[in-house]
């Protein structure tokens, strides 16, 4: 935690819904009765021009809709939240972010971590449409609930069959928790990347995801591989504000891959990181935040660039 | 007839310059004193045992040490008892190494025949470190919008990472290895020097502000160990190599429309609107190697500095809510300055407080001038 984010900026690749679900003996959802919002810190200076920053909103579930488990009956649940005015204190995920807050009459899916305690629940708004949690949470649920030898053709299958982008995300990062192999990840993720509908959202998630699992030491033997897919993702993305995501993505690529440790044995690695990011590098210079980048990758890689 | 006992004078005292005549009375018995460690090398920061022996028994004992300190069991300073502790850490805040020291110690015996001193020279041994993979890399801090507000914070990487690895390098006269080495972790310690964080809304300014210069990192409550900015974990044994992880994003944000209910209403469209946002915010940051048992009872001289940088994150964006959520902000990111890291402490010190600056965070209201 700092004065700024609370999460570390990993923590995406690692944390989400599915986690969640899985960590939980019963998920229901359901309409919110009784809102009740407490106010814990209100702006200064006191008055009527304050506004609150930080409450706990809290309501019931009184007849839920079980996705998990076989808890029946009223559910209550206790939600810290805050305003965007605050930075986060780490008692919600990023994740959670996305969902916003709860509001009187609107709809929570509830995750309850034992039934033996059903107090100690999880209450996140469900949003909508997009956003529409409790439909992920059912998608991704029936996926938990098979058998082990089907779990991993299933999340693959998932990563392109998903409607939402959340969904996307929860079997890539699933699939790395499982320390899938690189072949098979492979395949769909060229598919999924080369997909015009594919979001920039989601292609964003899939190429910092890779980078990061590399560098937690996934698909060790298949690095120079790894770095071609990145390579290609890298030369073919339009999008500016992709492009430098990509850029800062593969400056952790290329830190990883000039430990001192292990210099030799990532050489292919860097190599072709370096030569990829050399093939573009004209062309995206030419926007003055891309060339920001490029200036700061030849300071901290002067004998590579 | 002789003389009881070892026949000459103690070398001061009452029986100093009776004579020994052997024929009216005892020798007075000769009064010495030695000093026994527990081991004949102390580690930086561990208390070294110490006992005096005095004979003939019965007497007291006074302690000194010019350039070490004397404790008992508790860790109290102390100067009497027959058994005591040393200890003594102090590292080279230019270089990050705890050089070899040797620490003078005496101790006076006093018995009713006379006193008795004894001094050694205790070895408190040296411990050196590698830093290596000093590479800070530098993300962005961008404007991350959403259906509820906006959130200048981290990009797809976090505005600054590094990842040095830290090896202990303890000296071969070590008597206690693995112990030693984890008496020692190792971690980041930040603080914040400046903060500009400002949210404009039409008719409203909202300042989040907190005193400067701040302890950042985690609550003295944890999960970190106070005072680090983040996890500082142990070294495990004598050449083990730990990888100490630092990231930060600035953040700041709010929602697209203005919270204070005393703000003018539309029309026009543009009141109760979100229009600046400012983030501007300096840290120093230290790589830092803690003596744990030395940070009990001196927190500050605990640390042997290996390394230090400065950096400051910056976005200001002017916000049209006119358009469409995603391209609101303008500019939409800018990257952080990130001075080059030196060895040791540099020329600041860290604040050390036990509150953290987001515990210290107040959100300020006031009218303002449309715009």
């Amino acid at each position: 935690m700092a004065l700024s984010s609370a999460a570390q900026a990993a923590d995406r690749y690692t944390s989400g819904p599915e986690v969640l679900a899985a960590r939980s003996s019963s998920i229901v959802t359901g309409p919110v009765e009784g809102y009740d919002r407490k106010v814990l810190a209100t702006s200064q200076p006191p008055g009527p021009d304050a506004f609150p920053v930080k409450w706990v909103a809290s309501g019931t579930l009184q007849q839920p809709a079980v996705i998990k488990g076989r808890l029946r009956g009223p559910v209550n649940f206790a939600r810290p939240e805050q305003s965007l005015l605050l930075p986060e204190d780490g008692s919600r995920e990023a994740w959670e972010l996305e969902y916003g807050d709860v509001v009187p009459g609107g709809k929570v899916v509830v995750f309850i971590a034992s039934d033996a305690n059903p107090s100690a629940v999880k209450a996140i708004p469900t949003g909508a449409e997009e956003q529409d949690l409790a439909r992920l949470v059912r998608e991704v649920v029936a996926i938990q609930s098979r058998p082990p030898h089907e779990l991993e053709g299933a999340w693959l299958g998932y990563l392109r069959s998903a409607s939402m982008d959340q969904g996307r995300k929860a079997a890539l990062r699933t699939l790395v928790q499982r320390d899938v192999a690189w072949k098979p990840l492979a395949a769909n993720l060229d598919a999924l990347m080369a997909d015009k509908s594919t979001t920039g959202g989601t292609r964003e998630f899939a190429f910092g995801i890779v980078v990061f699992a590399l560098t937690q030491g996934h698909w060790a033997a298949e690095q120079p591989v790894v770095a071609d897919f990145l390579c290609r993702q890298f030369e073919r993305e339009q999008q500016p504000k992709l492009l430098l995501s990509y850029i800062l993505v593969l400056k952790l690529a290329l830190k990883y891959s000039t430990e001192q440790a292990t210099l030799a044995a990532r050489q292919p690695l860097r190599n072709r990181v370096v030569d990829c990011l050399k093939r573009r590098e004209a062309e995206a210079s030419r926007l003055p935040e891309l060339a920001e980048q490029y200036r700061q990758l030849r300071a901290a890689h002067s004998g590579l660039f | 007839m002789s003389c009881r006992g070892t026949p000459s004078n103690p070398a001061s005292g009452p029986g100093a310059a009776a004579p020994c005549n052997s024929a009216v009375q005892s020798c007075p018995a000769q009064v010495t004193v030695q000093i026994n460690l527990s081991a004949a090398v102390a580690c930086p920061g561990h208390p070294l045992e110490m006992t005096a022996v005095g004979t003939p028994s019965g007497g007291t004992y006074t302690w000194t040490s010019a350039n070490a300190q004397i404790v008992d069991s508790a860790g109290a300073a102390t100067k009497a008892g027959d058994t005591v502790y040393l200890r003594h850490f102090k590292a080279d805040d230019a270089t990050g190494k705890i050089p070899e020291h040797t620490a003078n110690v005496s101790v006076t015996y006093t018995h009713p025949s006379g006193t008795a001193s004894s001094s050694k020279a205790v070895k408190v041994h040296k411990i050196e470190f590698d830093v290596t993979d000093t590479a800070i890399t530098a993300g962005v801090t961008q404007a991350n919008e959403s259906g509820a507000g906006v959130v200048l914070g981290a990009g797809a990487i976090a505005t600054m990472v590094t990842d040095p690895k830290v090896k202990i390098k303890l000296d071969a006269s070590c008597p206690r290895k693995t112990d030693c080495a984890k008496n020692h972790r190792v971690g980041w310690l930040q603080t914040a020097l400046t903060n500009d964080r400002r949210v404009r809304y039409t008719h409203t300014l909202i300042t989040k502000s907190y005193p400067v210069p701040v302890r950042d990192g985690d609550p003295a409550a944890g999960p970190s160990p106070f005072p680090f900015y983040d996890a500082a974990p142990d070294f495990t044994a004598d050449a083990d190599t730990q990888t100490v992880h630092h990231e930060d994003s600035p953040q700041t944000g709010g929602p697209w429309t203005d919270p204070r209910g005393g703000a003018p209403a539309p029309p026009p469209a543009k009141n109760r609107q979100l229009r600046k946002v400012f983030l501007k915010n300096g840290f120093a940051a230290w790589l830092v190697v803690q003596n744990k048992e030395w940070s009990a009872h001196d927190l500050t001289g605990s640390f042997a500095y290996q390394k230090n940088f400065d950096w400051s994150a910056e976005l200001n964006v002017d916000v049209d809510t006119s358009k469409a959520v995603g391209s609101r902000c303008t500019p939409a990111s800018n990257p952080p300055t990130i001075s080059a890291l030196s060895n040791g402490k540099g020329g600041r010190s860290p604040t050390l407080d036990a509150t953290s600056g987001n515990e210290l965070l107040t959100i300020t209201t006031a009218a303002a001038p449309g715009i």
